[in-house]
């Protein structure tokens, strides 16, 4: 009996405690109540700075290589101190993530409640976060604090994307979130060692349209391979990442993007057929011709052997390995995957080249409006104050004047993007178009540097004249803003001019509430079935079995409410 | 009078025996509050299976649903194809280990060099503990296309076979792979169990004439059987888990025929889609699924043998 008691006191005893020590884990922070910042009908300086610190909480998006000088961290850089000494704003990071990982703790803060006070998001993630009413109206912040310029760029947009460029972040008539917007920047193109090229003797582009056709490519590809001019006795000749087929904006690297557009086919945008009816691009005629040619070239040995199962750092691997020489992708590969390559081999020299249809154009479609935006979470005292970091950075420091406003920026500018407090971009519609325009002008005329908008640009245009001073000495960095704006955006410029260009516009972008449930599954079925397709794991004209299998499997469901959300709203 | 006189020395026996159990309780204290908040609390959240949970309202404002999540789940068209392959992949993954291990246990008993045994074991558990965020790295680096195993394989006439983008040799890899990394952990349990067994029953063993392979049969089997038995229990509560770490680090779109196992569709669906309440309904059939084999294999063990857990 006594037994039975003492047992009895111990097992309350140790509930009471475990109850104890459970209620203090759950001790979350909720948010205060929320605020309302002094509403003026007309804030007389928007750019006001602080009396005393403000304090910013953020979700951060780092990158792999940020660039930082030796004692800078994201939480302290030039940018931050600039932005200290101009607004009196402290930027703080709840958390620091790259990638994936930063999607994920995207996912752990909405699923928490726990919110950093500004965050990047996808549009997944910004629709969740209005359903759950985490995240403020920022109509008005908008309305009265951004800079005119700011509001200009947004207006840019108007006629480029269907709707403006507040169409996305825009539920009941109010603006959730700040995108991130940036304007065309031309094709997937296929990048091309050209220091290989010339050993080998090969001649790319002789009518210098800027353009290879299918077959050209496949030539290339094929003396790599023979010849193997990296010397690594492992050739490979176009290396392919797990997911050959990519919507993203700007095609995604090492897909296969650029060669499906040359065949008009676009998957996984939504494109309008002749009728006007909105059809997805991966079920496309000209899809399933897409790939049965690179079922072919597959066969033949001109893509890498282990597509399917090499990863996109793999891919990347082998560029750096001198195992590959093409590479395809943006304009901006140069920046961040070439330097790479150029710091192992100092010969690297790449060239681009899109690959145009059989009537020499280059189809490609319109990007869509950005999926990244700045979000600012419900009952945060100090909405204005993101709304002035944004005026700071991409008004004051874009512009003519910003060595005006911060004397050391073209050091600071030396960093990547993402040390600023927020990693995005408020781009003009036509920038990249503009920009090239005026980098190459003032290259070629120093006097025009004057001329150029873009405080980026002016220090482009530096490292540029630095390289062509002494390319053997100049940094890698130098190298990469030389190539990827005198020649990825050159591209751009080039087929412009000549008018080769085949745009087409987005048919739907965004989401549905069907895919909520449905995608997963849809998006593994058009994977397998893609990756199978080309290594010949099936046969191509199990295409069809998969067209009549995605729409059974939601696929129909889907693409109706599209329709309906396209035309109807 | 006499009842009396026991009762009290039953007390004093008794209260003797109270204090030391006293002591036990308090030492388990620790380990029962750790259970109690980690793993008994948070059940409440298994609520969440059955709403459409958000994290605006939290697990009680959550509209409640019922059943749906797992009616979704029967109607996705590949759960019965992914529940197939981790079905294969875990149970063959248990009885390859097991097997390995026992075999293993009984031929490292053997050694009489106490230095090489204790070498070989070291050697051989070590595996355990690696991450498989870092051994997919060294898996893909031996076994792609371009790696040392299909070099070998070359050398001698067969020719490259491609185990991760295959999917009739996927699954293989991953048993083996694992198997490899898990047998040695596993060996130590067996390995206990074979050093409790009596020598005299050896030893009688001998005088009746008995071999080698005799004696394993007859005496070591037999003496290790509870042992099995008990492990083998525990495992079949894992035969849902078939192991996500390594899976999602060595899959790709290509096996995913084979490969794809429900976690790592969960994970897709689940983290990347916001679908936590659907993740939490499967996690639940999992558990379940695994609870009720164990009872069940608990059951027939307690009835045929005298070996059981509870």
């Amino acid at each position: 009996m006594k037994r039975k008691h003492i047992v009895k006191r111990s097992v309350a005893f140790a509930l009471a405690a475990s109850l104890a020590v459970g209620l203090s884990a759950c001790g979350g922070s909720t948010p205060s109540a929320s605020s309302k910042p002094a509403t003026a009908s007309k804030v007389t300086n928007p750019m006001a700075k602080y009396d005393q610190p403000i304090v910013v909480n953020t979700g951060r998006q780092t990158a792999t290589n940020a660039r930082l000088p030796k004692g800078d961290t994201y939480e302290n850089n030039e940018y931050t101190r600039i932005l200290k000494e101009k607004l009196n704003i402290v930027i703080k990071d709840a958390f620091e993530a790259n990638g994936a990982d930063y999607d994920r703790q995207v996912s752990l803060a909405v699923a928490s409640s726990s919110l950093p006070d500004m965050m990047l998001v996808n549009h997944n993630d910004l629709k969740e976060m209005v359903d759950n009413d985490q995240i403020m109206d920022l109509s008005d912040v908008y309305n009265q604090y951004a800079s005119d310029k700011i509001k200009e760029i947004y207006n840019s947009f108007k006629d480029v994307y269907d709707g403006g460029a507040f169409k996305k972040c825009t539920f009941d008539g109010k603006i959730m979130a700040m995108p991130d917007v940036g304007g065309d920047a031309g094709s997937n193109a296929a990048w091309i060692r050209q220091d290989w090229a010339d050993k080998l003797g090969i001649k790319l582009d002789p009518d210098g349209d800027g353009c290879l056709t299918p077959d050209e490519l496949k030539n290339v590809a094929k003396q790599f391979i023979a010849k193997d001019p990296g010397k690594t006795g492992k050739p490979v000749g176009i290396p392919v990442q797990q997911f050959p087929t990519d919507g993203s904006n700007d095609g995604g690297s090492f897909t296969l993007t650029g060669i499906a557009n040359s065949f008009n086919a676009f998957p996984k945008h939504w494109q309008k057929d002749k009728d006007g009816k909105i059809v997805y691009g991966s079920l496309t005629n000209e899809t399933k011709e897409f790939l049965t040619t690179m079922a072919s070239w597959f066969k033949e040995g001109i893509l890498d052997p282990q597509t399917g199962t090499r990863t996109w750092n793999d891919c990347q691997g082998l560029l750096v390995n001198n195992q590959s020489g093409i590479a395809f992708g943006p304009w901006h590969m140069p920046d961040w995957c070439f330097n790479l390559v150029k710091e192992k081999d100092p010969n690297a020299e790449f060239r681009c080249y899109a690959i145009a249809d059989k009537n020499g154009k280059v189809n490609l479609m319109h990007v869509s409006p950005s999926d990244k935006y700045l979000v600012v979470r419900k009952g945060y005292q100090h909405p204005e104050a993101v709304m002035k970091i944004l005026n700071l950075f991409y008004d004051t420091l874009n512009g003519k004047d910003a060595a005006k406003a911060m004397p050391n920026i073209s050091k600071a500018m030396q960093m990547d993007n993402s040390t600023k407090p927020v990693n995005m971009e408020i781009l003009d519609a036509k920038l990249y178009l503009r920009s090239y325009e005026q980098i190459s002008a003032a290259v070629k005329d120093p006097s025009k540097v004057n001329d150029i908008d873009m405080a980026e640009d002016r220090m482009i245009v530096t490292e540029i004249n630095e390289y062509n001073k002494n390319k053997k000495s100049a940094p890698v960095e130098d190298w990469s803003h030389y190539t990827s704006r005198m020649f990825g955006l050159g591209l751009y410029y080039k087929l412009t001019e000549k008018n080769l260009f085949n745009w087409q516009v987005p048919g739907f972008t965004g989401t549905t509430d069907s895919m909520e449930s449905m995608w997963t599954n849809l998006d593994k079925l058009e994977s397998e079935n893609v990756i199978k397709i080309i290594t010949g794991a099936a046969q191509p004209n199990s295409f069809d079995k998969f067209v009549s299998d995605w729409k059974a499997q939601g696929g129909s469901q889907i693409t109706s409410e599209v329709e309906s959300q396209a035309s109807g709203k | 009078m006499e009842l009396l006189h026991k009762t009290k020395v039953q007390n004093a026996v008794s209260g003797r025996m109270r204090s030391q159990n006293a002591m036990f309780h308090f030492m388990m204290l620790p380990g029962m509050i750790f259970l109690i908040v980690f793993s008994y609390i948070p059940m409440v959240g298994i609520i969440m299976a059955f709403e459409n949970f958000t994290a605006a309202k939290g697990i009680f404002g959550s509209p409640f649903v019922g059943l749906k999540h797992f009616q979704y789940m029967f109607s996705l068209p590949d759960i019965w194809v992914i529940i197939r392959n981790t079905l294969c992949i875990a149970i063959g993954k248990m009885l390859l280990t097991t097997l390995l291990a026992i075999i293993f246990a009984i031929l490292l008993n053997e050694i009489r060099v106490n230095w090489m045994k204790k070498t070989i074991q070291t050697v051989v558990y070590l595996p355990h503990f690696l991450s498989w965020v870092i051994l997919a790295t060294v898996v893909v680096n031996m076994f792609n296309l371009d790696g040392s195993v299909n070099q070998i394989l070359n050398k001698i006439g067969i020719g490259s076979m491609n185990f991760l983008g295959s999917n009739t040799l996927f699954q293989p890899l991953l048993i083996m792979t694992d198997v490899w990394k898990e047998f040695g952990y596993s060996s130590i349990v067996f390995l206990a169990a074979i050093t409790s067994i009596d020598p005299g029953l050896y030893e009688a063993a001998a005088i009746d004439g008995a071999n080698w392979w005799q004696k394993t049969w007859h005496v070591t089997l037999p003496g290790m059987l509870s042992i099995i038995l008990l492990i083998s229990v525990m495992n079949i509560a894992n035969v849902l888990n078939a192991g996500f770490d390594q899976v999602y680090n060595l899959y790709s779109p290509m096996v995913y025929e084979t490969g794809d196992i429900i976690d790592t569709y969960v994970y897709r669906m689940g983290l990347l889609n916001h679908q936590y309440s659907f993740s939490t309904a499967v996690g639940l059939f999992k558990s379940f699924v695994g609870m009720f084999l164990m009872l069940f294999v608990n059951g027939l063990s307690k009835k045929f043998t005298d070996a059981r857990i509870f």
